[in-house]
């Protein structure tokens, strides 16, 4: 049987991969709103690998969720991820949210700052992802 | 959830909004503000911060600690999203590259 953590590993692995096509593309605001999905694909999956549940019955890891539980819970709690890593998904998010809501264009050099960011951050989920099988 | 129960989370949000906007207003003094839920998910409150500034993680370093401690700690789905004039689209330069207006926004 397939893992859920590990599907929504493999899909933060493919957000990533389109957020370094996007940038090497010059595509930088949508490069922004893959680094912002692979983060939050990752932090699912942590937070899955880690036992923690969705909020109420439907199942659904919200936007408004996810990072404060990877931040709050996996990092500042249970320390389980680098505290470099507690920043990541507000950082991803605002830029996604200038990306795809506002007339502003992403500069190249904050884009590759982003994917630097969301490998880390991937990364850092799919060594422990690793470590725990 | 009853009219006091909702009267006071939107105090306490109102608590994080002024102080979020004051730490931003101590770096930048001619910062404005403007809060709207985040049109991907109605939950989240988002502050936007005009600024003078042209990198978003330098505005963002002012209130990551106060904010990241209000989402987890006090429970307050908040986030600072810096409104950056310097980021609108000015002239194509080439394939693949944009152009970051340059001007001074002095009336900030």
């Amino acid at each position: 049987m397939i893992d859920p953590a590990d599907v929504f590993l493999r899909e933060a692995r493919e957000s990533l991969d389109g957020a370094e096509s996007e940038a090497t593309d010059g595509r930088f605001n949508n490069c922004a709103n893959r680094c912002y999905y692979a983060c939050y694909q990752a932090a699912v999956a942590a937070l899955m690998q880690a036992g923690v549940r969705t909020p109420g019955t439907r199942g659904q890891w919200s936007h408004e969720y996810v990072p404060a539980q990877f931040a709050g819970l996996l990092i500042q709690r249970r320390k389980l991820y680098p505290s470099s890593l507690r920043d990541a998904s507000a950082r991803t998010r605002a830029m996604r949210q200038i990306a795809d809501y506002e007339d502003k264009m992403i500069p190249r050099e904050q884009a590759e700052r982003l994917v630097r960011r969301a490998r880390e951050f991937v990364d850092a989920v799919a060594q422990r992802s690793r470590g725990s099988t | 959830m009853t009219a006091m129960q909702v009267s006071k989370e939107d105090a306490r949000m109102q608590r994080a909004i002024d102080e979020l906007s004051d730490l931003l207003r101590r770096r930048y003094p001619g910062a404005e503000f403007f809060v709207a839920p985040a049109p991907d998910d109605a939950a989240i409150v988002h502050l936007y911060a005009r600024v003078d500034d042209d990198d978003a993680d330098t505005v963002l370093d002012v209130v990551m600690d106060r904010m990241l401690a209000l989402q987890f700690d006090e429970g307050l789905p908040i986030y600072v999203i810096p409104d950056l004039d310097r980021w609108r689209l000015a002239a194509p330069a080439r394939a693949g590259e944009c152009v970051i207006g340059s001007q001074n926004r002095g009336e900030h």
